[in-house]
């Protein structure tokens, strides 16, 4: 089939470099940096899942998590677990630039304590409550 | 295996729609098989998006209906005529499909390999993409939430109605159907740059070692999986530019057709497919030369054109008319020299990691060959749309106000994903076409 020999011999290199890093890549034999391409197979937003009976007719609900209050778009943790709960939760859409105007507001926290604190300034009741990391909480509208 | 459904179901209606156009199957050319199956691609994702326009909401029996009459419907135009011919394919089309195989095999057993530890896809894949298609097949009546308040919202669909496609000819909201899709269009990636180096070349050794240099690049398989929209993009180039190739040497209404529906499909699959396509309907002055005064051209490919694009647009400008904040730009950059040596290290940097398989021999190679040997119709084509399309984003890189170092973290490896596979072909084509 291949007229020149350097043809063959350069279409065995490349095949063996080729099997070499795909089947390193694949068997998980790679370096950290290198898994950042990688995803997983978890169900993306599955912790929040539980949440969705709640959450059932709810268009739209806002997202507060103490991650990255200030700037939360270049935040990427807060950008990743936001946008994972968004996939879990849909279609319920979650608002995290005006989270507090809405009735019904998810927090994602990582400060366990902050919930108390948090309930008391918003005037707010816990509709569901996960570990006190994960809570849909419910505003009481005058 | 039922994930095949919507591919076969696909390739079936890509398949009358050439017949129609072309007066003829195209089973004496593979690559015009492949332009089937994208045209059917992008007319079934059409239909889920206008079935959901018309209907005010996702019904999966509607569109299996609509699917099932618009291909009773073309049948009917094509007089009824069996769609498989009495040879199934000429002789000398299923030997070059049956070389390709060993090597396709090869791409299928690392794809899934890889998708096994990937089944949602990255980041994109679940935060755009397949939440999308998510969200349209749960929001019921409130499916225009998404336009009003999604993320960047106002990217063309063809993907996420691709995967509510599959949904409904599969019958379930699976995560096996995008990930599966992703790999089939990869695979399509792949035989796209195969066939493209060997009709230009003609040489099936040289074609083989193009195609194989491709599934050898990590990053071009590990990216292949991501679900990301980048890989129906980077089939499309290679595919659009072999049409427009093609228009050179062949000039008729139907090829104007053909590459009409194909530059709309692409204008739906992503923002730089739309940058892509208005590239090329440039190109198209400079390939035609008098047969297109006589209106034999224009006509029918700007009619073809709009029947996909109407869509796009209503998509863009009509359902989502909020303003995009996200591209916003500075000229003040422009006179920033250390942005554009900082944009040109970083690529630098990119291309020489292993990961990504020694592309930077690509630009290397095609300047020696630039001072070698005469370009001819074909690469002139294909390194005028590639110098534009890396001069308008790398322009975007200089002016972008967002932080430049993020900006390219998160897109410069995308964008090297659209124009690898035309990036190949250009320089097999350059190395070892025969003058």
């Amino acid at each position: 089939m291949f007229k020149h020999s350097w043809f063959n011999f350069f279409l065995a290199a490349v095949l063996l470099i080729m099997i070499a890093i795909d089947l390193r890549i694949t068997n998980g034999f790679i370096s950290r940096g290198e898994r950042l391409f990688l995803g997983s197979n978890s169900f993306p937003g599955g912790q929040f899942l539980p949440l969705r009976p709640a959450l059932s007719g709810i268009r739209r609900v806002g997202y507060y998590s103490d991650l990255a209050p200030k700037n939360p778009d270049v935040s990427t943790s807060f950008m990743f677990t936001m946008q994972r709960a968004q996939f879990a939760l849909a279609p319920t859409m979650l608002d995290h630039y005006t989270p507090f105007v809405h009735e019904h507001i998810i927090l994602y926290l990582k400060n366990k304590e902050s919930l108390p604190r948090i309930l008391k300034l918003l005037k707010a009741v816990v509709v569901v409550n996960l570990d006190n990391r994960i809570v849909l909480i419910r505003r009481i509208l005058p | 295996m039922s994930e095949l459904i919507p591919f076969i179901v696909a390739l079936m209606m890509g398949l009358i729609i050439y017949r129609l156009i072309h007066r003829q199957y195209p089973w004496h050319e593979p690559l015009d098989v492949l332009v089937s199956l994208w045209l059917g691609t992008g007319v079934c994702s059409l239909i889920v998006f206008y079935s959901i326009l018309f209907l005010g909401g996702f019904n999966p029996f509607v569109i299996q209906l609509s699917v099932c009459a618009v291909i009773l419907l073309l049948c009917f135009s094509c007089r009824l005529r069996p769609l498989l011919p009495t040879r199934l394919i000429n002789t000398g089309s299923l030997g070059v499909w049956i070389k390709l195989m060993p090597l396709m095999l090869l791409a299928v057993i690392l794809l899934s390999g890889l998708s096994y530890y990937n089944l949602f896809g990255d980041w994109d894949a679940w935060s755009f993409w397949n939440f999308r298609a998510r969200f349209l097949v749960e929001a019921g009546q409130y499916w225009q939430d998404i336009y009003a308040y999604g993320i960047q919202a106002k990217h063309p669909w063809l993907l996420p109605h691709w995967t509510v496609f599959g949904w409904v000819m599969t019958g379930a909201q699976s995560a096996e159907f995008p990930c599966f899709s992703a790999q089939v269009f990869t695979l399509m990636t792949i035989a796209s740059v195969f066939f493209a180096v060997l009709s230009l070349v003609g040489q099936l050794s040289v074609a083989l070692l193009a195609a194989l240099w491709l599934v050898s690049i990590p990053y071009f398989m590990i990216h292949g999986i991501s679900q990301y929209a980048d890989i129906l993009m980077a089939g499309l180039i290679v595919i659009n530019m072999m049409l427009l190739v093609r228009l050179k040497a062949q000039p008729s209404s139907a090829q104007a057709i053909t590459l009409g529906m194909m530059l709309g499909i692409m204008c739906f699959t992503k923002d730089e497919g739309m940058v892509s396509a208005v590239i090329m309907v440039f190109l198209i002055g400079h390939v035609l030369t008098g047969w297109h005064r006589k209106g034999h051209f224009y006509k029918p490919f700007v009619l073809s054109l709009l029947v996909i694009v109407v869509g796009v647009l209503l998509q863009k400008y009509w359902m989502w008319p909020a303003p995009q904040g996200v591209n916003a730009i500075s000229w003040g950059h422009f006179f920033d020299y250390q942005r554009w040596y900082f944009i040109l290290a970083y690529f630098l940097k990119v291309y020489t990691h292993y990961l990504y398989g020694g592309i930077i021999l690509i630009p290397i190679l095609l300047a020696l060959t630039a001072v070698s040997r005469r370009w001819d119709a074909a690469s002139g084509l294909m390194v005028r749309f590639l110098l534009v399309f890396i001069s308008v984003f790398y322009l975007l890189y200089v002016l972008v106000r967002q932080d430049l170092e993020w900006r390219l973290w998160t897109t410069s490896y995308r964008l090297t994903f659209q124009l690898l596979p035309l990036g190949i072909v250009l320089l097999f084509y350059r190395l070892f076409a025969k003058r």
